[in-house]
């Protein structure tokens, strides 16, 4: 039992004994001694450990024909673990980070960039003159994987088809974007916000009013993101 | 009466309003000549341009060949319900600004349908990724795009259009020359999806590395032979269309004034050395000075 005990100590001062390193750890296995952040930031991790195949660790006293450390390494490794300069040379890394520019956003006031081919929130778009852009050719309601829309329409008195509903229930809806690629008038539209968390499930489904109200607020970003710069083919 | 026909009017210029944004917006250089256009004609040109731009747009906007077809469908039938109505005498309802407009005008100068026809087919092709044996097939898909336009507008000054006739002839070889000069200059757009609008007879002829060409480097990969082929193929075409200049009526010259897009942008082509990556390649503030000079010369 007692010599069980023993054991990493005995190991402890074999490995001192053969590296002569400032090494003094209480911690035997090799395993963690790798990643204990002794070496972290110091050196290399498998710097200065003995190869696997070295026997002399699993014999103890076949090192003691090796050599012995002097005074002077063992007041350095002494002075290193007393004075906790590792501690030091962490908090000079914290400090130096202190003074850099963060990396973080300050969110709700600061917004990360967002691709113009980004798929949020969905907007019914308009004409320039106020004229709405959906001529009701069902073409979404046919192409969505998720039936997440719903289309009802009739002729106007002028000749010309628009709906008379068009709801989109936002919470069967897997923004794929199927919709606005099949759109052959660009009316239906997967704008730019992704800020619009609802407290019920009934505020997210949305109908048209909503969806023109969503155009009208959204329009300069949805047409800014919508153009191409010019015709090469 | 007089308020409801100025109402009429007013809806009418929206729709012309929207058509000239679009092509103001994409097609710049069609917007330029569109403002030296006879007054009469700037509404069937801004209709016949804006068609081809929302034809031409399907492909940036679509994933997937098959939802482009959907699209492109849309337009077809919406052609079709406006070439029925020429025949019979029912009204078209109200459907967009771009197809209203073209729907005006195919009604007001009897445009005939196979142009539309040859446009939509050759706009469908290109929704999968291009892949031209020859330059004779992309001088192909040129003339069904560009020359199909040209000759639907011709159609707007009263022109009877045979395949003899010295206008249909030279609109065909400006056309081509102008689809050609079109890709060249887009090569860097192309580029960046991956697109090769070449031949692939040239891509072997000149031993091309396409993985380069896609990189830009269009020394290293052999593109600049390729790239040096294409604006001499267009500025023959050029040349073809302009041995007609005097057997063209005055009247109907205007229509020819975009062959100044070709000279302008193949200039700047050649002064920088079809380097296409540079941007100067891109504008050429001379084109509307050189638009209204044509126009003014009564030459193209």
């Amino acid at each position: 039992m007692s010599k069980m005990l023993l054991r990493p100590v005995w190991n402890t001062f074999a490995q001192l004994k053969e590296k002569g390193t400032k090494q003094l750890s209480l911690l035997s296995e090799r395993s963690i001694q790798a990643t204990s952040a002794r070496n972290f930031f110091s050196r290399p991790l498998n710097e200065g450990q003995s190869p696997p195949s070295s026997s002399s660790k699993n014999t103890p006293q076949s090192s003691s024909s090796e050599k012995v450390p002097s005074w002077k390494e063992v007041m350095d490794s002494t002075a290193t673990t007393l004075f906790a300069t590792e501690m030091i040379r962490g908090l000079m890394m914290t400090l130096q980070y202190f003074f850099q520019p963060a990396v973080t956003l300050n969110y709700p006031s600061e917004k990360g960039p967002l691709s113009p081919r980004f798929r949020g929130e969905h907007a019914l778009r308009r004409y320039p003159s106020g004229e709405e852009r959906c001529i009701a050719c069902k073409l979404c309601e046919a192409i969505c994987p998720a039936q997440a829309i719903t289309i009802e329409a009739e002729p106007r008195p002028d000749g010309s088809r628009r709906t008379t509903r068009y709801d989109i229930d936002m919470t069967k809806c897997i923004y794929c974007g199927m919709c606005q690629e099949a759109c052959p008038v660009d009316a239906i539209v997967e704008g730019p916000n992704f800020e619009y968390a609802t407290e019920t499930h009934e505020e997210l489904l949305y109908n048209k009013e909503k969806l023109l109200r969503n155009g009208d607020r959204w329009e300069t970003e949805i047409a800014k993101n919508l153009e191409a710069d010019a015709m090469y083919r | 009466m007089e308020e409801e026909d100025h109402h009429h009017r007013a809806r009418d210029d929206d729709r012309f309003g929207y058509c000239l944004d679009l092509l103001r917006r994409y097609d710049h250089d069609q917007f330029l000549v569109n403002l030296v256009q006879p007054r009469n004609h700037r509404r069937a040109h801004a209709a016949l341009r804006a068609l081809n731009i929302e034809l031409a747009r399907i492909r940036h906007v679509v994933t997937n060949e098959d939802l482009g077809r959907l699209r492109i469908d849309f337009f077809r039938q919406g052609l079709e319900r406006a070439f029925t109505a020429t025949t019979t005498t029912t009204t078209i309802p109200k459907q967009t600004p771009v197809l209203d407009l073209v729907s005006e005008t195919i009604a007001q100068f009897a445009l005939s349908k196979q142009w539309f026809d040859r446009l939509l087919s050759a706009r469908e092709a290109d929704l999968s990724v291009p892949n031209f044996k020859s330059i004779q097939d992309v001088e192909q898909f040129a003339e069904m795009t560009q020359s199909s336009l040209l000759y639907a507008y011709l159609e707007t000054f009263g022109e009877q259009l045979h395949p003899s006739s010295p206008v249909y002839q030279a609109a065909s070889h400006l056309g081509r020359s102008l689809g050609l000069t079109i890709l060249l200059r887009g090569t860097r757009h192309h580029i960046e999806s991956r697109l090769c609008y070449f031949p692939q007879e040239w891509i072997q002829k000149y031993n091309v590395d396409l993985s380069r060409h896609y990189r830009g480097q269009w020394n290293e990969s052999n593109s600049i032979h390729m790239l040096q082929a294409m604006s001499n193929a267009a500025s023959s075409h050029l040349v073809a269309a302009r041995q007609y200049v005097h057997e063209i009526p005055v009247d109907v010259l205007p229509a020819f004034v975009s062959s100044a897009i070709v000279d302008v942008y193949l200039a700047k082509i050649r002064r920088y050395r079809y380097q296409m990556l540079d941007p100067r390649v891109e504008f050429a503030a001379s084109l509307g000075w050189k638009l209204l000079w044509n126009k003014w010369r009564r030459r193209f």
